[in-house]
């Protein structure tokens, strides 16, 4: 398809998604579902307030710290167990246990730890997001076309400069696969752990408007949410895609 | 004449943990690489032709044995064997510049000293003009100059061929082999060319090795008798064809063989 075809369709796709939510607040009352221009009001106003923009920001601050530190130590080691077999047997079945541990099932657990402050959070997004990206590298990290290693270990090349100039380019498009993967994973760990227990962010926002029953914040949440994810999602992809075209990043 | 490589008695086993099962990849090989000659491995897939050079550039050991690069046992890759392997393994986030001067630049050879010399090499392989190409961007040929370009910036005493045009076209195989003799002129290093194709074979090589399978191992031993400088036109020349005679007849007896023991 072209793409104005494409533009056209998702256009269309929006379109008809919203007046499906317009039809329906004919047939439900405010309080359970505010329309589409009583949303977008009490967006612009909690906006004027800087009340939205602030969660926004404490939500990404949150989610880009915590998946930036979980990147750095995942495609380390990673990288580390791809490698030496010794180190993969050994830790495997630890990977294995904790990846069923959903990462919020520890929010609570992690608040006694690091405290009630930021600590907390970016600990448990860091959490989500090693896995992830552990798993991922270590993938690459062990498919490096042999071939690859040999013919620089024969152009000369020590042990360390195989490692960084062969066996870390080879796991890169792998690598990125495991970063966008963890980044959406962060973005719905943190919104729950922001519902349970934070003064703060998107998650927040939600929670502290289901208990007063103010739906239209709600609403204002959720349509952040999705095109916060939406924005963060793409950007990590082009953003990847243009720093790694000779990678082969897909 | 001294000799470059020698392989004494070389046999190499394979051993299967998970089916306990061993494959005789070589079985007793000796020959010797001379200086500025260049040897062919001629033989069907799975004869250990790989393995052979394998052992010679120091990917892996032999399990009985020797393997000597100019009298010394050989223990590891080295970069006076230059590789040049069948699926060229050029390292694609690289530029064609920056593939060629990998060498040098393990070596800590600074940009401003590598990149003349690395477009020198560019030139001499007939790729000026492509120097920030990334590989995935040229065609089969052009990859299998790079790689070759990649070993030759070494100045390597030997260089380690494995079947390396086999994966291009006929047309682009024949210029390739032509390029290559023309290149050998000039650099006038040994070399080891694995093929299994028959013309490929006496057309590069001074000596031919036939080999057969189960075990691997070498049957044959043929001359080439054409001169240097070698040139496509010979293909049809008498002293050719006699050749390639001579091999067909060695190649058929062995798979009568093995076609007789139901292999
Ligand atoms: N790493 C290996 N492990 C087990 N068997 C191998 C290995 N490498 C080669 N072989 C076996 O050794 C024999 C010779 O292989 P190879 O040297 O690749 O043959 P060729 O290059 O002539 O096709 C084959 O039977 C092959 O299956
Ligand atoms: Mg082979």
């Amino acid at each position: 398809m072209r793409i104005g075809g494409v533009f056209a369709i998702y256009t269309l796709s929006v379109a008809i998604f919203l007046v499906a939510w317009w039809g329906f607040t004919f047939v439900f009352p405010p309080i359970f579902l505010p329309s589409p221009l009583t949303t977008m009001r009490k967006a612009v106003e909690i906006t004027r307030t800087g009340e939205l923009p602030w969660n926004i920001v404490m939500s990404l601050f949150r989610v880009l710290s915590g998946w930036a530190l979980g990147a750095v130590v995942g495609s380390f080691l990673g990288v580390v167990m791809g490698r030496l077999p010794w180190v993969r047997a050994l830790a495997l079945p630890v990977l294995e246990y904790f990846r069923f541990v959903p990462p919020v099932t520890l929010v609570t657990l992690f608040i006694i730890w690091f405290g009630f402050g930021e600590e907390s959070k970016i600990v448990l997004i860091f959490y989500t997001a090693v896995f992830i990206v552990v798993v991922n590298t270590m993938a690459g990290a062990a498919s490096v076309r042999e071939g690859a290693i040999r013919a620089a270990r024969s152009l000369g090349a020590t042990g360390t400069q195989v490692l960084f100039r062969v066996v870390v380019p080879e796991t890169v498009p792998y690598m990125v696969t495991g970063l966008q993967l963890a980044l959406s994973n962060a973005f719905m760990t943190i919104v729950a752990a922001e519902m349970l227990a934070a003064k703060s962010g998107v998650g927040f926002m939600i929670w502290d408007a289901q208990i007063y029953t103010k739906t239209e914040r709600m609403f204002v949440a959720f349509v952040t949410l999705s095109l916060m994810g939406f924005c963060l999602d793409r950007s990590v992809h082009a953003l990847s895609r243009r720093m790694f075209v000779h990678y082969r990043v897909v | 004449m001294t000799e470059k490589v020698r392989l004494e008695r070389v046999t190499k086993i394979f051993e299967d943990a998970r089916q306990a099962r061993e494959t005789v990849a070589l079985k007793d090989v000796s020959f010797g690489i001379e200086d500025r000659e260049t040897v062919a491995l001629l033989g069907p897939s799975g004869c250990g032709k790989t393995t052979i050079l394998n052992i010679i550039a120091g990917f892996i050991l032999p399990t009985e044995g020797e393997a000597l690069i100019e009298g010394r046992p050989i223990t590891k890759p080295g970069p006076e064997r230059g590789v040049v392997f069948q699926e060229h393994f050029l390292f694609h986030w690289l530029t064609v510049e920056d593939n060629i001067a990998f060498a040098l630049k393990v070596r800590g050879v600074s940009r401003r000293e590598f990149l003349p010399r690395a477009h020198e090499f560019v030139k001499r392989v007939g790729l000026t003009g492509f120097e920030r190409h990334y590989p995935d961007e040229l065609s089969g040929g052009m990859r299998q100059r790079v790689s070759i370009a990649r070993v030759l910036i070494n100045n390597p005493e030997i260089l380690l061929m494995d079947e390396p045009f086999a994966a291009l076209d006929a047309q682009t195989r024949l210029l390739m082999q032509e390029w290559l003799l023309k290149l050998w002129e000039e650099h006038q290093m040994s070399m080891l060319f694995i093929t299994h194709d028959v013309d490929e074979a006496i057309l590069m090589a001074d000596r031919i090795f036939i080999m057969g399978v189960q075990p691997g191992r070498i049957i044959q031993e043929l001359k080439v008798p054409l001169p240097r400088p070698r040139a496509r036109t010979m293909l049809t020349s008498p002293a050719f064809m006699e050749t390639k005679a001579g091999c067909l007849d060695l190649i058929a007896k062995e798979s009568a063989k093995i076609f007789e023991q139901g292999g």
